[in-house]
């Protein structure tokens, strides 16, 4: 395959090292296996990932694109095929592997970012290349797949260094000179690249035209798009000239052709259906496209533009936030909640529907096949205590030894550990002090210290214990409010 | 004087305007379904419709914020019966609980875009995300600033703690007896956080054998390009300048 123009020998070397520069994840992604969990040493993650690609090309050939159960079911043969043993769940963790490398997850999908350098009139200017292999989208059903980008698919189908229009018109030629000479599995090969190949066109269009309709501001439309689209048009016309005489030569060949050449026929028709109908979709869409784009102008030119610039979210707002004082960000919790969730209906109490509901037969239930086992029961003699009674006596013990001016619930508690007494006592001690909150003659006095439990046991408010009063004859004083934050015991 | 024809049209007009809002409210409801496609799609090119549209959300407090194949996406004012409050979102919270919840919020929007070009690139629109990765984003921003600051200071009330505090005085995980998380951590709350936002159709849960990871949808990103960014940083300007002693450097 020769250049289609002649380039300097600088301009060909940085096409060809930017070419190279993305493979480097799939490279990375083998070179890091001996530091994941576990022993990959015989997987070759490359192959994984470039299996991921091409069953992802595969379906986005249909129109939409690869989901993860697919595109692990994919993987499964050379895993299994490298470590039969492998227990199910390490194979789903291992093509997960391979899936979240090619979307740079760790990343959290941002562009793969590769440093080069190229030579630009006499001088070494060190640039960067951003590039997507795969994305995950969602589709108007709501499911999510995987799409393959464009420097994706030029990355599986090997040809790294030539635009996607050069490599169809490669492809097209090579095809009808193997058709030519009867070489029909060649051919067959040839044509399954260039079906790549259209997919690859495809995508390069639609998100094209996907930026258009998303912000006309980003494209200068007489200058950059028409042009583009002019020779884009001209370039499918073209492509839907070939690939029609390409049928018509094979469907005369059919006409004579033995079984087995008759098959090969018949499946290189059907990848050139498969091309043509491709093109002729991308033929309507640019068709439209002028159109598309006095719709969006005329949509966009009216919507009100934000004058202030996008804040960044973790230093501009987040960050901040963190810095102020409770109450402040406690009373925008509202409106942060308004800001960042979706609105929704309120539910609507239906008096109707849900007597309708509580009224409707009892649905038959199907044959069960499930055999239900008696569950063995035993009569309890006696109700089992959460307490003891040496417990129960000796939290009383504490409580009625208090000082006049009281103790704190933590020094009680550091007494009671002193006296090696068991957790389940304090924990009954401190319930006695809940207990006790609501005032009631006969009963420790409680009230809030506004300090935190500091207690290894246990969390929240520390409470001052007071000796309670002897009981009245008057009327109970009201229940006050308990604690804001109720003592509890941290885990066991 | 409307002529009979003119106003049946106009009733048939506010008859669509008000189911395409239906449908914008209805989490489920995707654009796969014919009836909606077709209203997304009269919406896009009938300006009569827009502006009915329009005009019936402004009236129940909404603002649709973007239009496409993936569908309708509306946000709330402040004021709109639609908007999730408090509330309605959780019960018997104390301030500090209502500052967390409020928080995360913040913190998942930031985990997920954290530049303005994060928000703006949409070929970035699917985000994975868990609850112990916001957990500890959040934990490790509330640890930056604990490092910057040089002593503790005696606060006189606890509302005037900051915020970054009561996050690492909450608990991470907690495990409960029957192995439910527990609300008060702060593991819980994010993970209720990212439910709710499931819930009402911004996130949906992978089904990998953990069940805990959540892929954004671009309704989601909408959402915060659209209303949460900026709606925040103007509160966040406001707020600075209310209190401009908490901004931190050893107060």
């Amino acid at each position: 395959m020769t250049e289609s123009s002649p380039d300097s020998w600088q301009e060909a070397l940085t096409r060809r090292l930017r070419a190279l520069l993305r493979t480097a994840p799939i490279h990375r992604l083998e070179a890091s296996k001996s530091l994941r969990e576990g022993d990959l040493s015989r997987h070759d993650l490359r192959a994984l990932a470039l299996r991921v690609l091409d069953a992802t090309i595969d379906c986005m050939g249909l129109g939409g694109g690869a989901s993860r159960e697919l595109l692990l079911e994919a993987l499964e043969p050379l895993i299994r095929g490298a470590e039969p043993e492998l227990a199910p769940d390490r194979q789903v963790a291992l093509a997960n592997l391979v899936i979240d490398g090619l979307l740079n997850e760790k990343d959290r999908r941002q562009a793969f970012s590769e440093a080069y350098a190229s030579l630009e009139q006499g001088l070494v200017v060190h640039r960067s290349l951003s590039f997507h292999l795969l994305r995950e989208e969602e589709l108007p059903d709501g499911s999510i797949v995987v799409r393959a980008t464009p420097e994706g698919i030029n990355l599986y189908t090997g040809m790294l260094e030539y635009d996607v229009e050069d490599a169809q018109a490669a492809d097209e030629a090579v095809l009808r000179s193997q058709l030519n000479r009867g070489r029909l599995t060649q051919a067959i090969a040839t044509a399954r690249q260039a079906r790549l190949r259209s997919i690859e066109y495809e995508q390069k269009l639609v998100t094209r035209l996907r930026d258009l309709e998303r912000d006309i501001t980003q494209v200068h439309w007489s200058r950059d798009e028409l042009p583009l689209l002019h020779t884009s048009r001209l370039h499918i016309e073209e492509r839907l000239k070939l690939e029609h005489e390409l049928k018509d030569s094979i469907e005369q060949k059919l006409e004579g052709a033995q079984s087995e050449s008759r098959r090969q026929l018949a499946s290189l028709s059907s990848t050139l259906d498969d091309c043509i109908g491709r093109h002729l979709r991308l033929q309507n869409r640019l068709i439209d496209a002028n159109d598309t784009f006095l719709r969006e102008q005329e949509k966009q030119a009216f919507r009100p533009r934000q004058l202030t610039p996008l804040p960044h979210l973790e230093v501009d707002v987040l960050f901040p936030a963190l810095e102020q004082p409770l109450r402040e960000v406690a009373a925008a919790a509202d409106q942060l909640l308004t800001w960042f969730q979706a609105p929704c209906a309120p539910p609507v109490f239906d008096l109707s529907l849900l007597a309708d509901r509580l009224l409707a037969p009892r649905r038959g239930e199907g044959e069960q096949n499930v055999s239900l086992e008696a569950p063995e029961l035993e009569l309890l003699t006696g109700m089992a205590t959460r307490f003891t009674p040496e417990d129960h006596l000796e939290t009383e013990r504490l409580l009625h030894a208090l000082p006049a001016d009281g103790l704190s619930l933590g020094t009680l508690l550091a007494q009671s550990r002193a006296l090696e007494h068991t957790r389940s006592l304090r924990h009954l001690l401190v319930l006695q002090v809940l207990d006790a909150w609501d005032d009631r003659p006969g009963l420790p006095q409680v009230r809030s210290l506004g300090t935190p439990l500091s207690d290894p046991e246990f969390e929240g408010d520390d409470l001052l214990v007071l000796p309670g009063r002897a009981p009245k004859s008057e009327v109970l004083p009201p229940l006050t409010p308990a604690p804001k934050a109720l003592v509890h015991p941290l885990s066991p | 004087m409307i002529r009979p024809e003119e106003l049946n049209a106009l009733m048939g007009m506010s008859e669509d305007a008000g189911r395409l809002l239906a449908f914008a409210l209805t989490p489920k409801a995707r654009p796969s379904l014919p009836t909606y496609a077709e209203l997304l799609k009269r919406y896009q090119s009938d300006v009569s419709l827009q502006i009915l549209t329009e005009g019936l959300a402004r009236g129940l407090g909404l603002r649709v914020l973007e239009v496409g194949p993936l569908g309708m996406v509306l946000g709330a004012q402040d004021d709109s019966p639609f908007a999730l409050r408090l509330a309605d979102y959780r019960q018997n919270l104390s301030s500090e609980d209502r500052m967390v919840h409020g928080l995360i919020q913040l913190a998942i929007a930031a985990w997920c875009f954290p530049t303005a070009q994060a928000l703006e690139d949409s070929s970035r629109s699917v985000i994975t995300l868990s609850a112990p990765q916001v957990v500890q984003y959040l934990r490790d921003l509330a640890l930056k600033l604990k490092a910057q600051a040089e002593q503790d200071p005696e606060i006189a009330s606890p509302e005037l703690r900051e915020a970054w505090r009561v996050v690492l005085a909450l608990p991470e995980i907690r495990e409960t007896p029957d192995s439910r998380r527990s609300a008060g951590t702060l593991k819980g709350m994010v993970q209720y956080a990212l439910e709710q936002l499931e819930k009402n159709g911004m996130l949906k849960r992978s089904q990998d054998e953990t069940g805990e990871t959540y892929r954004t949808l671009s309704a989601y990103r909408v959402q915060v390009r659209e209303l949460g960014a900026l709606s925040s940083f103007r509160w966040i300007q406001e707020t600075r300048r209310r209190c401009p002693d908490f901004i931190l450097s050893g107060s």
